[in-house]
């Protein structure tokens, strides 16, 4: 997988397995799956079968058992936590289950921190948060 | 308090204590310019017994030379410990705050938050807290000045702009150095948490 190439993100035969006292727990037995720029995917499934240890291991929050885990064309593993971190905030975005916005700031101030992040000014990022909550009707809370 | 020259006590508080009236452990003399001191000296010396007289310099010379050897160092190591306490007491606030936000920490990085953002949020809480105490501290300092010298004229507490930095500068290490336990402690926190 490169860079140019048209997936973003590749999990090639990943097991992910947590130790435990009671012998430890297998969350992804062998995965293989490929996102490709534009796709929307849906990923469903009962609680505890390893959605969220899934999607970790995409956003190279956590490393797998065994397996090679892609993302933009590098193996996660080769990327440093700068450049992970780095990645999370530029070219990934989360929606958490719970939302977890933070609630010692205002609604744009939780907007703007994700763009402060991602290297944009002050302005730059109130700027560009007003402009993504007045698409939700949202600029005036 | 009498074995040495440097006494914060009024005479009067002196007298009280003693239980004595009448009972001096100095004089100041003051003398017209261009008197004979040598004749002055030796006039008092016939007429009093068992005294010290000191000229003006070597009392100023005494005067400091007891406050560098007992009473500066002693107000140097209640400083310092001042400074560890308070040191200790502003890292175990930053600290408590850490762990109260410790999910936040752990959603900020999640989301890709640069390594010394939440740092920078730590350092900058502890500068404020800091500010904020000095603020107060200077602002109750000078009405204190002022009770103190009515209380106790004697007591002298004169301030310059150059010590006020000092103390100002020194306040703002100490903001530095208790914020660097909780960094370390967010540096623990793991994106990770936010999903279990």
């Amino acid at each position: 997988m490169n860079e140019n190439s048209n997936q973003i993100a590749q999990l090639v035969n990943v097991t992910k397995r947590y130790e435990g006292p009671l012998g430890g727990t297998v969350a992804l037995r062998n995965i293989s799956f490929a996102a490709s720029r534009g796709e929307m995917i849906l990923l469903l499934g009962p609680s505890g079968s390893g959605k969220t240890t899934f999607l970790t291991l995409l956003a190279g929050l956590q490393s797998p058992t065994s397996g090679e885990v892609y993302l933009f064309g590098k193996q996660t593993k080769e990327y440093s936590q700068r450049e992970l971190q780095s990645l999370r905030a530029l070219r990934l975005g989360f929606i958490f289950q719970t939302f977890f916005l933070l609630d010692s700031l205002t609604v744009i101030q939780n907007v703007m921190m994700v763009k402060r992040f991602a290297g944009a000014g002050r302005e730059e990022a109130r700027n560009a948060s007003l402009e993504y909550l007045k698409r939700f009707g949202s600029e005036l809370i | 308090m009498f074995v040495i020259q440097y006494a914060f006590i009024s005479l009067d508080e002196a007298h009280k204590i003693i239980g004595f009236k009448n009972v001096v452990s100095c004089y100041q003399v003051h003398t017209i310019p261009g008197s004979n001191l040598g004749k002055i000296k030796s006039d008092i010396y016939s007429g009093l017994k068992n005294i010290v007289i000191f000229d003006k310099a070597t009392f100023i010379k005494n005067n400091i030379q007891e406050m560098e050897s007992g009473i500066i160092p002693l107000l140097f190591i209640v400083t310092l410990i001042s400074a560890i306490v308070l040191t200790a007491i502003l890292s175990l606030i930053l600290s408590v705050s850490v762990l109260e936000k410790r999910n936040d920490f752990a959603i900020m990085k999640a989301l890709g938050s640069p390594r010394g953002f939440i740092s920078g949020l730590v350092v900058r809480l502890s500068v404020i807290l800091s500010l904020t105490g000095l603020a107060f501290a200077l602002v109750l300092f000078f009405p204190m000045v002022w009770i103190v010298e009515r209380i106790s004229p004697e007591v002298s507490a004169k301030t310059s702009v150059f010590q006020i930095l000092v103390v100002s500068s020194g306040v703002m290490i100490i903001s530095l150095i208790s914020s660097v336990l909780p960094n370390r402690r967010i540096r623990k926190i793991y994106p990770l948490e936010v999903f279990m």
